[in-house]
């Protein structure tokens, strides 16, 4: 808090002779559970440059994705892929997606690093199983998450619409799908409480993409979805 | 005791519609339609327009809606929205005009959000999806907007009047002349 405190302190930009800080910055707000929307993009693309059918392996998902926060964050480097969860009781689980907090931004990529963020992704395409224990096990990771470093946990389900019906018992967990507004509670296999918020979806067409923000708590405050940004220049 | 609150049927294009965008004044292409108390909004980014885009200030568009449904009148000239209120004298007396305004205005917002359908259209060529797109937004308890994108089709089937949505292009085109 006194490292954050000191940041903001404009006592702090102006005694600094050689360079000014304008005291008035600009503010901006990066809505996360949209960008993860922008996934239908990149797979309708990719369909579009030669395979000529709506699949990704569910990992090839990650990396446009992350080029897609990138353009949006202040700090590019501050996506992660398939960084580890050190924090969590088993440190060797991965998360999907991962934002780090930005005042990690000039520390040394640590395995103990601070994220704000997480997302996992599961996809459902051509002839592909997904299981409820799977989507479990991605909610318990995530609460644990957002336990032990505080952060906004999203759950994204990619699909092809005829493969997401055939796969509906599996995806009973995420309750009911495309039409649920409001946040509902589910139990995972563990007997662990989520509550999940429809935060944003895309059913145009064949290729689905559904994103749920994640949490103990029943509460989403303004802003679950979103994170914003201050910049001040300096002369 | 809350003021109930009555919603003429109505129908309006606004072209454009003039809401505050993060540096400037933005403005977009409006429509409200009310029909039994219940309230569609199709909000479309206008061509060639520059400003704070309709996503990010959808709530500063939902927030300008709801001022100008305050003093829009139905074609018999009454007004869109009439407040069923015990001792509105009294109650303007006691709490001061400005006051009583403004918690008339948040009784509107939040009777507006409940019966609220939001649609956010871009037009094709306008925005990043080359086809366009429409999406319900809905805002959360907490004033939180979510984005779900759907086909016209399927917005199309959930409601029964005709050529709700649609909106003509050219006419689009001559927002700037019409600004002034």
């Amino acid at each position: 808090m006194a490292y954050q405190k000191s940041l903001i302190d404009r006592g702090v930009f102006v005694k600094h002779d050689y360079k000014k800080h304008q005291p008035i910055g600009v503010s901006s707000t990066v809505n996360i559970a949209k960008a993860i929307l922008s996934l239908k993009s990149f797979i309708e693309d990719n369909a579009k440059t030669g395979l000529a059918t709506l699949y990704m392996a569910e990992r090839d998902l990650y990396r446009p994705l992350r080029e897609h926060l990138q353009s949006l964050l202040p700090v590019p480097t501050l996506v992660d892929t398939e960084a580890s969860l050190k924090r969590l009781t088993n440190p060797l689980q991965k998360t999907d997606i991962s934002i780090r907090d930005l005042f990690e931004v000039n520390q040394p990529r640590l395995s103990n690093f601070k994220s704000f963020c997480f997302i996992e992704i599961k996809s459902v395409f051509f002839g592909e199983k997904i299981s409820g224990k799977a989507i479990s096990d991605d909610l318990e990771k995530l609460l644990e998450c957002e336990d032990k470093y505080g952060a906004k946990c999203f759950f994204t389900l990619v699909g092809l619409k005829t493969e997401l019906k055939k796969s509906q018992s599996a995806l009973s967990l995420l309750g009911n799908i495309g039409v649920d507004s409001k946040a509902f509670k589910v139990v995972t296999c563990n007997n662990k409480n989520a509550w999940l918020m429809p935060s944003g979806s895309s059913m145009q067409g064949q290729l689905q993409i559904f994103v749920w923000s994640v949490s103990s708590s029943s509460q989403f405050p303004k802003g679950f979805t979103s994170r914003s940004y201050s910049i001040f220049q300096q002369e | 005791m809350q003021p109930k609150i009555q919603l003429s049927d109505f129908s309006e294009d606004y072209l454009p519609f003039q809401f505050e965008g993060f540096w400037k004044k933005g403005y977009c292409f409006l429509r409200i339609v009310i029909k039994d108390g219940k309230v569609l909004c199709l909000c479309c980014q206008l061509p060639d327009y520059t400003g704070t885009s309709i996503t990010n200030a959808v709530e500063s568009v939902f927030e300008h809606a709801v001022l100008k449904l305050e003093d829009e009148k139905t074609e018999d000239g009454k007004p869109v929205v009439t407040y069923h209120e015990q001792f509105p004298l009294f109650k303007s007396l006691l709490l001061g005009e400005e006051k009583h305004k403004l918690q008339r205005r948040k009784d509107l917002t939040a009777y507006v959000l409940a019966n609220l359908v939001w649609v956010e259209h871009y037009p094709p060529e306008i925005g990043i999806r080359e086809a366009g797109s429409f999406a319900k937004v809905i805002f959360t308890d907490s004033g939180e907007p979510i984005w779900n994108y759907i086909s016209i089709d399927t917005l199309e089937s959930e409601f029964d009047e005709p050529n709700l949505f649609s909106i003509n292009y050219e006419e689009l085109q001559e927002w700037p002349t019409r600004k002034a």
